[in-house]
């Protein structure tokens, strides 16, 4: 019920548009800073990608390496569960103490499986 | 419910032990201690819910016959993992995992057995599906067992789409996912004023449930998914999981839809049809023993699939329990000695007999139990869920379909028993029996036959 | 005069609109702002039958299944898997809206963390596959037919 009916009227949007606008006018700023301010010298080794100063050679597109999945993968997993804080959040005060037991409990289990991920190695970079 | 969580969290446990443990025959001692108190532990629950059903925040309601099959299963498992923890370790090398794994299945199993909310349902064959998908693909290095996999995941989760779609539609039209609520039965009350999505719906959730149980329009996967895991696998998600899948499809289609039955039992009698001449007729032909029980399995499912049929019945109920308890064991039973083998063709088989008495009378005491001869439980399994639809008096020419493909089914589980005594060969191991499993493998052949003379033992 | 499926829909989501918008053009001589344009579309679009909603993710659940049993690359049937599920999480929450119920709100958070665990599970399979065969095409997954 809450969820539903917080954010029925327009005027309540304009917090966001503010933030947005506010957002997009910094970087829009920012950039066109840097651009008009920058000095500029074009030669044809700056305009080459940089690879650590060494000659690029072949093409970009190759196969990574299984350790970007593996990050990857275990990112989507982290990175959804946090949905269960959103409901929590708006009804923090009604749950007490019950319901930060549960959150408790739940971040417990997922420190449980970050420490079984690190433990396992699957975080190491070098082999 | 505590043996839910307790389920769950052991498989955390076993995640750690993988970490702290060194040797391999400290997890699996961890594993077994598990179970054994996963047993225990629901024992305590089925003690505790004798009396009078409960319900956990409107989610789950736990009565006694619940309670009960979560007994019957966990023995199962329990039978499965004395049986196979050995076969399990030497599958990789993260052997941890697996039983964690398979401890997170059993929690999807109780979810399954007590939902009383759609979105329990959801939970619970999700929670048992994606182990599932790990462990089909879990021999990294064979091929065949990352196709099983690849197989197994996108069948599983375009299912999955279709479950929640048709659960989505059923909620359109009642307003409620609570099964037990009043809107919700409502609904279902009558034929005539239930309304078109929740038809469509109802028929999702058929084809969904159709998927997961491998009913034959549906079957395609499964022959490929059961050949290509790893062995010490296959039984466990050819019994365990099918069997608790039956139980939640029960649930729902006898106790909300059980008035509407008009609606879907003629599609329920089409999968039958279709399950028992595919899984029959295709298994006579298979040369593997393995993915001959796959064929197997199919064709079991069409037999359990007449509980379903049979709607509000006891025999029903009765029925399915002892179908589950029985077949699981002979499958467990026959893949035991499966494992043990080099060859898994039928010349493989040849001459078991002289060279291992023990396996080859338990796997023929397992055999013909699948084939439901007196005297095995198998027998009473396939009577009782015959005549529950004898007993609605409705397609009485189906059940006499079911005994004719049970004469067909008689070839090909004769076949390897003919191999086993009949043939001489060299019937080469791939491990040699301990006196343990042999000890076990005995115990399970007794528990059959056992139930083949008292088959109320299972009726609590 | 009689307009057909799809046509009708949008003439009957856009004539509203673009009625206020001209009314209020002429009625106060002056610019209409973003945030009147802003409130004329929501209080359309609260009047909007829940039937589009159920017709929108119907169509967008169809074209899934149709993925699903058409494509040949895994990564495109996963997404058609999650196209599918999406759907279903669009239905659910009109459907919440419509019984003024947020159990089913409820039920679409578990759906996105399910769906997140078996992505993730998916790709670690196909990443798999890939590094033996060297392809996602789900046709040459044929070694097992006898």
């Amino acid at each position: 019920m809450i969820l539903l009916e917080a954010f029925s009227t327009p005027v309540n949007y304009f917090p966001i548009l503010i933030q947005l606008v506010l957002a997009i006018g910094f970087v829009i700023v920012m950039m066109g800073a840097t651009h008009l301010l920058g000095p500029k010298r074009k030669t044809t080794d700056k305009l080459e990608n940089f690879e650590c100063g060494i000659e690029q050679e072949g093409n970009a597109r190759q196969p990574l390496a299984v350790k970007y999945f593996l990050v990857a993968i275990l990112f989507v997993l982290f990175d959804v569960e946090v949905i269960f804080f959103y409901p929590y959040a708006i009804n923090f005060r009604e749950l007490g103490w019950n319901g930060f037991i549960a959150v408790v409990m739940f971040v417990a289990f997922f420190i449980l499986g970050f420490t079984y991920i690190i433990k396992k190695g699957a975080l190491n970079w070098e082999d | 419910m505590n043996a839910i969580v307790l389920s769950g969290i052991w498989g955390v446990v076993m995640m750690f032990a993988g970490l702290f443990l060194k040797s391999s025959k400290q997890i699996q001692w961890t594993a077994l201690l598990g179970i054994i108190a996963l047993l225990v532990v629901s024992i305590l629950d089925y003690q505790a819910h004798s009396v009078q059903a409960q319900t956990y925040f409107g989610m789950m309601t736990i009565d006694v016959y619940t309670s009960w099959f979560s007994i019957l299963i966990t023995a199962c498992c329990a039978m499965y993992l004395l049986i196979f923890h050995k076969d399990i370790a030497a599958v990789g090398k993260n052997e941890a995992e697996y039983f964690a794994l398979i401890f997170f299945v059993m929690c999807g199993v109780y979810l399954l057995a007590s939902y009383s909310n759609l979105l329990i349902l959801f939970l619970g064959i999700e929670i048992l599906s994606i182990p599932q998908y790990i462990l089909a693909g879990s021999d990294k290095e064979n091929i065949k067992s990352n196709e099983a996999s690849l197989k197994y995941f996108l069948m599983g989760a375009f299912s999955t789409g279709l479950l929640l779609m048709g659960m989505t539609l059923i909620y359109g039209a009642t307003g409620s996912f609570d099964i037990t609520s009043e809107k919700f039965v409502g609904q279902f009350e009558q034929l005539s004023s239930m309304s078109s999505l929740s038809f469509v719906g109802i028929l999702l959730l058929l084809i969904s449930f159709g998927f997961k149980v491998s009913a034959a329009p549906l079957h395609l996967w499964t022959p490929d998914v059961y050949d290509g895991s790893p062995t010490a696998f296959t039984p466990f998600m050819a019994t365990i999981v099918k069997v608790s899948v039956f139980v939640a499809f029960i649930r729902l289609f006898h106790f909300s839809f059980g008035n509407v039955s008009d609606a879907w039992q003629i599609a329920i009698a089409s999968m039958i049809v279709l399950t028992l001449i595919i899984g029959n007729v295709t298994a006579v032909y298979q040369q593997s023993l393995k993915r001959m029980m796959a064929y197997s399995s199919i064709a079991q499912a069409g037999f359990m699939l007449f509980s379903i049929f049979a709607v509000n019945s006891t025999l029903a109920y009765k029925g399915i329990l002892l179908y589950s308890v029985v077949y699981s064991l002979a499958s467990i039973g026959v893949f035991a000695v499966i494992i043990k083998m080099k060859d898994y063709t039928y010349d493989g088989f040849n001459g078991l007999a002289k060279k291992q008495p023990v396996l080859a009378f338990t796997a023929t005491v397992c055999l013909l139990s699948l084939v439901g001869i007196p005297l095995t439980g198998g027998f009473f399994a396939k009577y009782f869920v015959l005549s529950a639809v004898v007993e609605q008096g409705k397609y009485i020419w189906i059940v006499v379909f079911a005994v004719l493909m049970a004469a067909i089914s008689a070839y090909y589980y004769f076949r390897v028993i003919r191999s086993m005594y009949f043939k001489t060969g060299e019937a080469a191991m791939h491990t040699e029996p301990t006196t343990w499993d042999k000890t076990l493998l005995i115990l399970n052949a007794m528990i059959i036959l056992l139930l083949g003379v008292l088959p109320s033992l299972v009726f609590g | 005069m009689q307009k057909d499926g799809l046509e009708a829909i949008i003439m009957e989501i856009c004539n509203p609109i673009i009625y206020h918008f001209l009314r209020s053009l002429k009625n106060n001589s002056q610019t209409i702002t973003i945030f009147e344009l802003q409130a004329l579309f929501l209080r359309h679009f609260k009047k909007m039958p829940s039937q589009y909603y159920l017709f929108l993710s119907l169509a967008l659940f169809c074209i899934g299944v149709m993925g699903v049993l058409m494509r040949r690359n895994a990564i495109i049937i996963l997404m058609c898997i999650e196209l599918m599920l999406n759907a279903v999480n669009l239905l659910l929450v009109t459907f919440s809206k419509m019984y003024n119920d947020p159990n089913a709100q409820l039920f679409v958070f578990f759906i996105m963390v399910v769906a997140a665990a078996e992505v993730s599970i998916g790709l670690a399979i196909i990443v798999m596959m890939y590094r033996k065969v060297h392809s996602i095409d789900v046709h040459i997954l044929n070694r097992l037919k006898n």
